[in-house]
């Protein structure tokens, strides 16, 4: 226990971390490293202002304390501060990962399972150009404060990416393909998904046409429907960017319509895999929060600041990159939800001509999102027939969730690992997304 | 061989919500790696925070068993030490001139709330190895990443004023701050004729770094690969690695310890494209020269990552460039991509119209589009040789694509 200067609410977290990453492109070992680290993150609060700072030398805890307490204003009542009122105080040890550590599982295993991603690109005589990578991490956090929080849980994510190229020119092609898991075993079992996914490439690559721009009805699949959940909703979902806004906070009210009846998005840090996060950064558990519910504004996602100026509960979503950063408010785990009654096949044959977009490269979002795809096929009526290629699809994030019209019954969640979220810079902090296939009549396409 | 490689950093970030301070960090940190090459084989072992380096170096040594081929000559006999000391601010007159700039800013435009971070950051960079490899880097500056919000407005279309700086120029800052602020407050609709868009070069030019990659070239991969040493791109457009550190804020050598030969520098020179950017073990492997493009973390095998590259500017200035004519100056554009024959499109989210030494208004949001040929081709203008302060005091280039309201 640490000496936690009075009048002040203080909090440390103490983070082991545990990662491993190896690298082989065209068939060379570039790298293969271990890396452990422990530190801290020490937060002390006055009812005005915080003071952070981070140390290796945990010995030194106590004295950072104190060192901060000697900046602050000393406020006796601070326990009684409604941002205070809002950290819970959960105790015990939640670690779930022990017996089967990413920690303990050799380099030499590791190598061997990346060796065998290896084997299905090295040998494919189109693929001139390839790289595979092999991330984990495990993470074991410790917290403590002022107000009796006293809790240990860990985290941890594995998994192999693969970039490979076809052809030269005008006419390359580069596509990469991820497979990941919090269980090592899991990753060896994979191996069909990978050459599924490379032989899509090669039709993309072979028969990819460019498309006029304009808009079009457009159907994602779950992965691309996760990245859309987080781009286009779950960053306004994050209610940071709402304190001392009061007309976001009126535009924002909870109950307002926001998007289509077939639309419900949630975030829960519970789901075990990429955005497992069971405690945030402040102590405070996950929850899985309803942010739309049939396109009704139901929740948003909180740290105890927040949640304190907005009169909502914490929602678990106070996350830092590591113990060099500030915790704020992000997502975890976020997804569409489905809707039993629509197959992804008949949700495909309710489009006369539309795209359908299978994988992307990245997104961004605010009012405005944007998707870059990387694979996508044209649809006409009702099939998904050739592959196109645009540069990007965009739109008005609330005048797009009105126009999702349907979503199918089943709901993917994808795992990955070495990617992440990059808000405020805290690259890349892992998150999960996912959902079912969904429909949007109109977006625009470039 | 030993080598050690040594990264401290030192970092006040204070956190701005509603024109207030509202959070204070302050960070002291020190990454240290050591390496060991032997036989062509090289092992790396690192440490954040207090550390023995024999050990670091013994853990090193052991991790030649990996048996990672690094084939290629150490550096060695090289002297270079960068030390720029211009930013002389205390942490306390930092946080005395941010609170003074928030008030100001206030008292200035009370329909607007500032927040988000500004940081003051001291850097510290070292490399050494028992060649006669001695390089370091110091360097101090700060980070402004302030985000302007009209109050009256439910939206989220912020006015930002992000820039590396070294001299914490209230006047000036402000001066900027106001400006934007200014143009902000005023909407002005999409012009209905083609005019030139005024870019910062990195939104565009993250094509070369995917494509102009040795690796990627050698692989007979690239978009570009039948295209080295034609003339593709327009005269006035060449392209380099910029080696600067005042420019840059980064060290002027790689993670392998090589200073980027001014020779070297330019892989695109007025027009043609003349080389790809390389490591040591790229180079070896493909046969082209090292660029000093060596890149990783302090503790990884340094391998080729992203060059810093920038286009070379040009005589004339912003304004000079518009010759007469308004133009749009992109100043937040993010999520867009290229497909993989070159063509590129983006929503553009904040964007001014300027006559390229004001900003005359806010444009709505819209989408640009063009192939990387004819951005750097016939529709390219010039790199400006004046820098815009008011976007993060870069040199800025001038060229056109086709917008379309979004």
């Amino acid at each position: 226990m640490f000496s936690f200067p009075k009048n002040f609410y203080s909090d440390v977290r103490i983070e082991h971390n545990y990662s491993s990453l190896i690298r082989i492109k065209d068939g060379r070992l570039e790298e293969i490293k271990e890396s452990t680290n422990t530190g801290a993150f020490i937060r002390l609060f006055d009812g005005e202002k915080w003071y952070y700072t981070s140390t290796t030398d945990l010995k030194s805890i106590d004295k950072e304390l104190a060192n901060l307490a000697s900046f602050a204003t000393p406020n006796p009542d601070i326990n009684n501060h409604p941002v205070v009122l809002k950290f819970q105080k959960n105790t015990g040890d939640h670690c779930r990962f022990e017996k089967n550590s990413l920690k303990n599982i050799s380099l030499h295993d590791k190598l061997v399972t990346t060796k065998e991603y290896c084997k299905i690109v090295e040998t494919d005589p189109e693929i001139n150009y390839w790289k595979v990578s092999y991330f984990d991490f495990n993470t074991v956090k410790e917290f403590l404060s002022s107000i009796g929080c006293n809790i240990k849980f860990d985290t941890q994510q594995s998994g192999i990416s693969i970039a490979f190229r076809f052809g030269s020119g005008l006419e390359s092609f580069m596509e990469f393909c991820q497979e990941a898991s919090p269980c090592f075993e899991n990753l060896k079992k994979k191996q069909n998904h990978v050459k599924e996914h490379i032989e899509k490439a090669r039709n993309f690559y072979k028969n990819a046409q460019t498309i006029p721009g304009g808009d079009y009805t457009v159907v994602l699949s779950p992965d691309v429907t996760g990245v859309f959940a987080h781009e286009s909703f779950g960053h306004k979902s994050e209610a940071d960017d709402m304190l001392g806004d009061e007309e976001m906070i009126k535009e924002w009210e909870i109950g307002k319509r926001v998007g289509s009846e077939k639309l419900s998005i949630y975030d829960d840090g519970n789901i075990v895999g990429s955005g497992y996060t069971p405690f945030d950064d402040e102590g405070n558990r996950a929850c899985k929060t309803t942010l739309i519910e049939k396109g009704i504004l139901k929740g948003r996602l909180h740290n105890a600041e927040t949640a304190a100026t907005l009169n909502e509960e914490v929602t678990g979503n106070a996350r830092a990159l590591d113990f060099e950063n500030i915790p704020i408010v992000r997502m975890t785990c976020t997804y569409i939800d489905k809707d039993p009654d629509m197959t992804k096949e008949e949700l495909i044959e309710g489009v006369k001509y539309g795209i359908y977009i299978d994988t992307c490269k990245h997104g961004t979002g605010a009012s405005t999102f944007t998707i870059a795809p990387s694979m996508a096929y044209l649809i006409e009526n009702g099939k998904i027939t050739k592959p196109v290629k645009f540069s990007v699809i965009t739109g008005n994030v609330m005048k797009t969730l009105n126009e999702i019209d349907a979503v199918s019954n089943q709901i993917e969640i994808d795992e990955s690992v070495g990617g992440g979220c990059g808000k405020q810079g805290q690259f890349p902090l892992p998150v999960g997304h996912g959902g079912p296939y969904i429909r949007i009549r109109k977006i625009n396409v470039q | 061989m030993k080598e050690k490689v040594t990264e401290q950093s030192q970092e006040l970030t204070l956190t701005i919500l509603s024109n207030k301070i509202k959070s204070i960090y302050t960070k002291n940190s020190t990454r240290t790696a050591c390496r060991i090459y032997k036989d062509g084989k090289i092992g790396i072992s690192g440490c954040i925070g207090e550390t023995d380096i024999n050990e670091l170096y013994k853990k090193a040594e052991q991790n030649l068993e990996y048996q990672i081929d690094y084939p290629v000559e150490q550096t060695k006999n090289l002297e270079s030490h960068t030390k720029i000391d211009s930013c002389k601010i205390s942490n306390r007159e930092f946080y005395g001139k941010i609170e003074n700039i928030l008030k100001e800013l206030s008292r200035l435009h009370p329909d607007y709330i500032v927040s988000n971070k500004v940081y003051l950051r001291q850097s510290d960079y070292s490399m050494e190895n028992e060649l006669g490899m001695d390089l370091s880097y110091s360097d101090k500056y700060i980070l402004s990443s302030l985000f302007m919000k009209e109050k009256k407005s439910s939206e989220d279309n912020n006015a930002y004023f992000l820039a590396f700086l070294r001299d914490l120029d209230t006047e000036r800052i402000l001066e900027a701050i106001t400006e934007l602020m200014t143009a902000h407050s005023k909407s002005l609709t999409l012009p209905k004729e083609p005019l030139p868009l005024v870019l910062d070069d990195y939104l565009v030019t993250q094509i070369f770094n995917t494509e102009l990659r040795a690796d990627v070239f050698g692989t007979g991969s690239s978009l570009f690969h039948h295209q080295l040493g034609k003339e593709i791109f327009s005269k006035n457009f060449s392209l380099k690695i910029n080696n600067n550190p005042i420019e840059s804020f980064r060290s002027n050598f790689d993670m392998e310890g090589v200073i980027t030969p001014e020779n070297l520098s330019c892989l695109i020179k007025d027009g043609v494209i003349i080389r790809p950017f390389s490591d040591k073990r790229t180079s070896k492997l493909y046969g082209y020269e090292n660029t000093g493009c060596g890149c990783g973390d302090y503790d990884s095998v340094p391998t080729l990552g992203r060059a810093d590259i920038e286009i070379q500017p040009g005589e004339k200035t912003i304004k000079e460039l518009l010759n007469g004519q308004i133009g749009i100056l992109v100043y937040w554009a993010s999520g867009g991509g290229f497909t993989p024959d070159g063509n590129f499109a983006t929503s553009v989210q904040l964007s001014y119209l300027t006559d390229g030494k004001k900003l005359l208004g806010r444009l709505p949001k819209f989408v640009m589009k063009g192939s990387v040929y004819d951005i750097f081709g016939k529709n390219f203008i010039g790199m400006s040789k004046d820098k815009l302060y008011l976007r993060g005091d870069h040199n800025m280039f001038v060229t056109r694509m086709d917008i379309k309201p979004l």
